[in-house]
């Protein structure tokens, strides 16, 4: 039998380590938490709201981040954005998402051969 | 409807740094107000909140990094001290929580006193460890807060402690643990005794109640000796919390434990063979009794305490020898690789 819980628990560990990529991977124009929130899940990535909110405020205190408030609408909305940091940080961490993937892929296609 | 928006928030903010609060705060109400539909009841400004989450849980997302008092890495050894200081603790309590409430008894009663002196000391044995587990807890948050980056260092495989000897002979914590809490009650009560022997210890009449006559021991003799005991019983109780400590036979543990066999050894004799010990009443009660002269009878007492010190002390010897060997034999062997 399998331990849903702990397969559950697994498989959140394993997505949690490619949320900070994901969000970054969206701001090449700027966002506000909601419109992100939206953008990822229509691109099938579902991360839940309690967690991005508080993910992008920290991605900004670490200096990946910009952001600037937009008042000229009818309700303020915060508005964030890479900055050059975070640009040059989502890049490294692209190179090293694929080269994960390639890595991973040799394992699990590798493991039925000799 | 605003005002669970406004409770919400609130309860998010208010775990945050002070600073923060205000700006978090303003982003939250946006970022709900983004997720709720046009003219939005109640029932979906709850439906948001609850897609929000815990306001707990949401604010621990907004610190950097995971906070403790302990850090995982600390826990097994915050654990394994936090066990022994509250031994220790509790078992020092129990002696002075004994001590102190037997000395000085309110209640009237022997009832009473017994009531008295159990309330008195449970209540101290749980205050003494309360203050235990404060110590431990507050300095090892101290060591885990600041200890790892003082650290000049980075680990290295020198730091690596020795393998326990194999050859070792350990001292069971059972027995160490047994020995405290014996040592400690016996020794309060016997303690107990001893100060109020001009009460209770002595030649005991059948009048229908069972009156003393007269005691046993001289009073000035056994003041002289009390603070003694009461020094023995803390050295026999430190004996069996530094075994308890060490856990196994070593220069250390066999000096402890020779210290504190030689202490109640000479005490024991030193006690026996003082001069008027026991009370000259209860010597001519004694001697009435038995219808022998009172000097014969102090003197086979004080055969008898000769030959049973001598006895005791052969015992202790044998011992003590025995922990020596034990001790050299085991330093004397190699490691094993």
């Amino acid at each position: 039998m399998i331990d849903l819980t702990l397969l559950e628990n697994m498989k959140g560990e394993l997505r949690r380590g490619t949320q900070i990529l994901a969000v970054l991977s969206q701001l090449a124009r700027n966002q506000y938490g909601y419109s992100l929130l939206q953008r990822l899940e229509e691109k099938g990535v579902s991360i839940e709201a309690g967690t991005l909110y508080p993910l992008l405020r920290r991605l900004e205190s670490q200096g990946l981040l910009k952001s600037e408030w937009d008042t000229t609408e009818s309700r303020p909305r915060k508005y964030y954005l890479l900055s050059d940091t975070g640009t040059e940080v989502y890049e490294l961490l692209k190179e090293e998402w694929k080269a994960i993937v390639r890595e991973l892929d040799g394992l699990i296609e590798g493991a039925n051969t000799k | 409807m605003n005002d669970l928006i406004e409770r919400y928030v609130y309860d998010v903010t208010r775990r945050l740094p002070e600073n923060t609060r205000e700006e978090v705060g303003k982003e939250l109400r946006a970022n709900i107000a983004d997720m709720l539909p046009e003219n939005a009841t109640e029932e979906d400004v709850m439906n948001v909140l609850v897609t929000l989450g815990e306001p707990r849980e949401l604010a621990a997302g907004y610190q950097p990094k995971p906070r403790y008092l302990i850090s995982p890495k600390w826990m097994d050894d915050y654990l394994r001290v936090l066990k022994i200081t509250l031994v220790v603790f509790g078992a020092i309590a129990l002696v002075f929580g004994l001590i102190d409430a037997l000395l000085n008894p309110e209640a009237t009663t022997v009832l009473g006193i017994v009531a008295e002196v159990f309330a008195k000391t449970i209540s101290g044995i749980i205050q003494s460890l309360f203050r235990a587990f404060a110590i431990v807890t507050v300095v090892f948050a101290l060591i885990d807060n600041y200890g790892a980056k003082c650290r000049k260092e980075p680990w290295n495989a020198t730091c690596l402690p020795q393998l326990p000897k194999e050859n070792v002979r350990k001292i069971s914590r059972a027995e160490s643990i047994a020995g405290i809490i014996v040592s400690t009650i016996m020794g309060t009560v016997f303690a107990w005794f001893l100060y109020h022997n001009q009460l209770y210890i002595g030649w005991y009449e059948d009048d229908g109640l069972w009156t003393l006559v007269t005691p046993l021991f001289t009073d000035s003799v056994i003041r002289v000796f009390f603070p003694l005991f009461v020094a023995s019983v803390v050295v026999t109780v430190a004996d069996h919390v530094i075994k308890l400590a060490v856990g196994h036979w070593n220069v250390t543990t066999a000096v402890s434990h020779t210290v504190e066999h030689l202490f109640s050894i000479i005490l024991f004799i030193t006690f026996a063979k003082t001069e008027n010990l026991l009370n000259a009443n209860f010597l001519l009660k004694a001697s009435d009794y038995f219808d022998v002269p009172a000097l014969e009878i102090a003197e086979n007492v004080a055969n008898a305490a000769t030959g049973f010190a001598v006895l005791i002390g052969i015992f202790v010897a044998i011992d003590l020898i025995a922990t020596w060997v034990k001790v050299f034999k085991s330093a004397a062997k190699p490691d094993k690789k």
